[in-house]
């Protein structure tokens, strides 16, 4: 029989089993939720899970800037989450660990966004890649593609740990204490898919920096952060990481406290899983406005939480994996391309000394420097992205990283390279001077792509960047070395709290209609790790931004004590001169008079609320028991599938494994650390469940258990169509029998029978 | 046989040095309030920011249009990649090109622009962002030059026709250079889309 083409089929040695079969599973569910057959919300975390990520306009109603619309999208009766069309076009993040990618790594990004998205990468600021405008249907293969190349995307988005960020110059720094990558990568393997990570109330972050003064790896703005340090004991050097927990940025943004000075390097991940647990078992899981878990760490206090982790910890049934890479961490390191040359005095090309003084950080190894490649708005093209790929080839191999702002570093360029390399990127549109200061804008989305999007982020950013461009030479180097961050909305996606001037994006009627407005934000702190969070000092219609932005860092300039910050400058004007200050600005005229204030930057339609949607950010609150069941009925698929294709083998082993995934889901309400031993999770469900009766149906009593004993202890000598069939349907009656077992739980929880 | 799920194809602006891009962002959005296009137009996506790039977007549900700037050329693009009509490869590619011709129809007739937007019919690149059954390796061009030759040559008649396959890099999606030098202006083709409908 000829094998059809397919990806599955053309990359199947190339995927690891794991990720392989992962993807599989989330295939199999998307079969199930197009039958209706998996309820949507329960759908919609599993697809964020897999970074399949809501996008502006999926509830099927557009405003076209006269009124209101139904995009007549085909099938509309078919749903991908509640109010999500199943047709309408989506965001897919992929996590980037520590920013780390190879140049053949890009090549398949750049890849999928050619035939899946619209050609353009995006880099986040928490160091992922998305791609918008994706259909669901093309996911699974997209997923494959990029777990050929050592990319998952699972837990990019939902409920769970997301993406783990680093310093972009960890190894290289000249101000670390150590290098924090190989931590970060340890904690990304031993959480990824973890079972504590599964039943969060919210999403959970997590961050790596290399030394405590820079801006580095954002430690106070995380829900849990690992400062690098060292400490001498007898004269023998200990490497571990003061441990900050509860940060955050969002509408209530607050700052991560200290929850250890110094923790043994060989107790982060441990520790990270007993934190995991207490967020887990005592976060917030229905009001997901205070779901975070620097909402917890507020309300408990840290001691309080301190002590709920230790209690935790101590619990915490052994795990190899705690430790085993620590042997690794000593040979870590990257191996550069070419030799360590330093840069000579021979004429540089034009252009070349103000990206050499902007966008070139002389590495800790002597001879080699850190390139920043500015990319406007975060995003670059696939065209560009193979030309970068190519010139990573060249000149440092597989050492380059995305960053936090936006932007993309290539390590380790031997600075006698530095005027080649400047040569080779302005070929491609990527040689902009100016990374790291005032032109180099962070934004979010904003009403480009993102449902919860007010106002438009990246279209203030490119005129603001267009504007500062124009009039970058004349700029004082106080002013250059601002930073801007622009959000669309108050969550903060943009980082507006931690720079010096910050933007987020609201409304505000005037003359009875709404004008588009930002909030502005003045004297946040990107050093120090998000030393300190910005204060809002007023609103001011979009389209003045530009002029209010002139305003502030004119004063700036002109009212400056020497060696004056911005944010000593802002402290000291106060909130009432800064409010005097914008007060001329928030002034809007009749529509008739100036109708451009009625709409938003890059978008002639009428400012509109209409088209905010419901966010995905925070996920799905969906049981650990639906999530973990909707995995077993991703198997029950496959094994359909498998029947079908005649694959008798394959369909036995899918049926047999959805029945062990269905009795570990229940087993998990129980009892957390059960694992993935079949045999254990068979004696535990016989136990907890089946001695127990708890899973008795009234009439067939302990029927449907008994089909998974038969299989579990008896794998047939020889399957056949018909033993395969009835094993298949015994999967799905068992599947059945565990979902009606959790609701009678539950509804035992909910309504306790009173006995007189 | 080969048949790819993802086609585009361009056609180059005559006068690009008269273009002013940041015009077409409320004529894409007209086009969508207007249902000036078939299908389910969604949105606007301004990339004009990068270099070289897909410039300025309408992006819809089965089909995308770009004021495109890859390679540094200005042209309107369409790509085509989902919900197809017919089956066959050239049922395809006349799909790719009805919905390249209607944009490129309205941009010409586009009054709101200080400089009329006029196209050269003699060169249109035509490429196929499907790498896995269409992957960039001559065995493919040969594959499809013939369902192209038929598709295109009714349009321009196959004596004014020449295939090029301009871009051997496997990376890279395959891509042909469909030149006609002797080909009518925009009118006069997309007026034959009809009477080609059937090929």
């Amino acid at each position: 029989m000829a094998t059809e083409k397919s990806w599955k089929n053309e990359l199947e040695k190339r995927m690891p089993d794991v990720l392989a079969r992962e993807i599989d599973v989330f295939e199999g569910q998307m079969a199930l939720r197009r039958q209706d057959k998996l309820e949507e919300r329960v759908f919609a975390e599993t697809r964020l899970r897999r970074g399949v990520y809501g996008q502006r306009y999926d509830n099927g109603q557009r405003h076209d800037g006269v009124a209101d619309r139904p995009l007549p999208y085909p099938e509309r009766h078919l749903t991908k989450g509640p109010d999500t069309l199943w047709h309408a076009p989506g965001m897919q993040r992929i996590k980037v660990p520590f920013g780390g990618l190879s140049p053949q790594q890009l090549e398949v990004l750049a890849q999928l966004a050619e035939e899946y998205s619209d050609g353009i990468l995006h880099v986040t600021t928490r160091q992922d890649i998305q791609l918008h405008y994706v259909h669901i249907e093309d996911t699974p293969d997209l997923m494959r593609r990029l777990a050929a190349v050592g990319i998952t995307t699972r837990e990019a988005c939902g409920n769970s740990v997301r993406n783990i960020t680093a310093c972009p110059l960890a190894g290289v720094c000249k101000t670390e204490s150590f290098d924090v990558t190989p931590y970060a990568d340890a904690m990304m393997r031993f959480l990824l898919g973890h079972d504590d990570v599964q039943d969060f109330g919210r999403k959970f972050k997590i961050a790596f920096s290399g030394c405590e003064h820079e801006a580095c790896g954002l430690t106070k703005m995380h829900d849990l952060a690992f400062l690098a340090r060292i400490r001498e004991i007898d004269g023998a050097q200990q490497r571990g990481f003061t441990v900050y927990v509860g940060g955050g940025l969002g509408p209530i943004p607050h700052q991560a406290k200290v929850l250890y000075d110094f923790l043994p390097e060989e107790e982060i991940l441990s520790l990270a899983q007993a934190i995991s647990r207490v967020f887990a078992r005592h976060g917030e899981k229905k009001n997901r406005n205070r779901a975070r878990i620097k909402f917890l760490v507020a309300q408990l206090g840290v001691e309080e939480f301190l002590r709920l982790v230790e209690e935790e910890w101590e619990t915490l049934p052994y795990d190899e994996r705690w430790t085993a890479y620590l042997g690794d961490v000593p040979g870590y390191r990257e191996t550069p391309r070419r030799p360590a040359i330093a840069l000579n005095g021979a004429p540089h090309p034009a252009g070349f000394d103000q990206w050499l003084n902007t966008n070139v950080y002389r590495q800790r190894q002597n001879g080699y420097a850190v390139a920043t490649v500015h990319l406007p708005l975060g995003d670059i093209t696939s065209m560009q992205s193979y030309a970068l790929a190519d010139i990573a080839r060249h000149y440092v191999g597989d050492t380059v990283r995305t960053t936090v702002e936006q932007n993309i570093v290539l390590r380790w360029v031997s600075e006698a390279d530095l005027p080649a390399l400047y040569d080779d990127l302005r070929a491609i549109g990527l040689g902009d001077a100016g990374a790291g200061t005032i032109v180099d804008i962070t934004s979010c989305p904003g009403t480009d792509t993102c449902k919860l999007g007010i106002a438009a982020s990246r279209g203030l950013t490119g005129e603001l960047r267009a504007r500062l461009r124009a009039e970058e030479a004349s700029l004082p180097e106080v002013v250059k070395e601002l930073k801007i961050k622009i959000s669309g909305c108050f969550n903060s996606c943009g980082q507006h709290h931690v720079a010096d001037i910050g933007f987020f994006g609201n409304s505000r009627r005037r003359n009875n209609q709404l004008v588009p407005h930002f909030q502005v934000v003045l004297g946040g702190r990107w050093d120090e790790n998000a030393g300190s969070y910005g204060q809002m000092v007023g609103a001011v219609p979009s389209k003045v931004v530009p002029d209010v932005l002139k305003a502030i860092t004119k004063r700036f300039v002109e009212e400056r004590q020497q060696g004056e910050s911005f944010q000593d400058w802002t402290q000291r004007l106060g909130k009432r001169e800064i409010k005097a200050l914008l007060e001329p600005f928030t002034v809007v005229p009749a529509h008739e008079v100036d109708p451009r204030f009625y709409s938003d930057w890059g978008d002639p339609r009428e400012f509109t609320l209409g088209d905010i949607g419901v966010g995905e950010c925070a996920g799905e609150v969906v049981s650990l028991f639906s999530i973990e069941v909707s995995r077993a009925e991703g198997a029950a698929f496959d094994a359909l599938v498998a029947l079908d294709e005649q694959n008798l083998a394959e369909a036995d082993r899918g049926a047999y494994r959805a029945m062990i995934l269905a009795a570990r889901a229940l087993v998990r309400t129980q009892f957390l650390d059960v694992g993935d031993d079949p045999d254990r999770i068979v004696e535990e469900f016989r136990t907890r469940f089946y001695d127990t009766k708890l899973f008795f149906d009234r009439f067939a009593r302990g029927k449907f258990a008994e089909y998974l004993f038969k299989r579990h202890e008896a794998q047939p000598a020889q399957v056949t169509a018909d033993s395969v069939k009835q094993l298949v349907e015994e999967a799905h009656l068992f599947i059945e029998a565990a979902h009606a077992c959790d609701a009678r739980i539950a509804n035992v929880v909910a309504n306790p029978i009173q006995i007189s | 046989m080969m048949l790819p799920n993802r086609i585009s194809a361009k056609l180059f602006i005559d006068n690009p040095q008269a273009l002013q891009v940041t015009a077409f962002i409320p004529v894409f959005h007209s086009w969508i309030r207007e249902a000036r296009v078939p299908g389910v137009p969604i949105d606007v996506a301004n990339y004009l920011h990068v270099k070289d790039g897909p410039g300025l977007m309408l992006i819809g549900h089965a089909g995308d249009y770009a004021v495109d700037f890859r390679d540094g050329r200005a042209g309107l693009l369409y790509v085509h990649k989902r919900d197809w009509p017919g089956a066959t490869l050239a049922d395809r590619l006349h799909t790719t090109l009805e919905g390249l011709l209607l944009g490129a129809r309205l941009m010409e007739n586009e009054t709101r622009f200080e400089h009329a937007v006029t196209f050269n019919t003699g060169e249109l690149e035509l490429t196929f962002p499907d790498r896995l059954n269409a992957p960039n390796m001559p065995e493919t061009f040969a594959a499809l030059q013939n369902d192209v030759r038929a598709v295109f040559g009714a349009f321009y008649g196959t004596d004014n026709l020449d295939l090029i396959h301009t871009d051997q890099d496997e990376r890279s999606l395959l891509t042909i250079a469909v030149q006609a030098p002797l080909a009518p202006p925009l009118a006069e083709l997309q007026g034959q889309l009809p009477t080609v409908a059937l090929v």
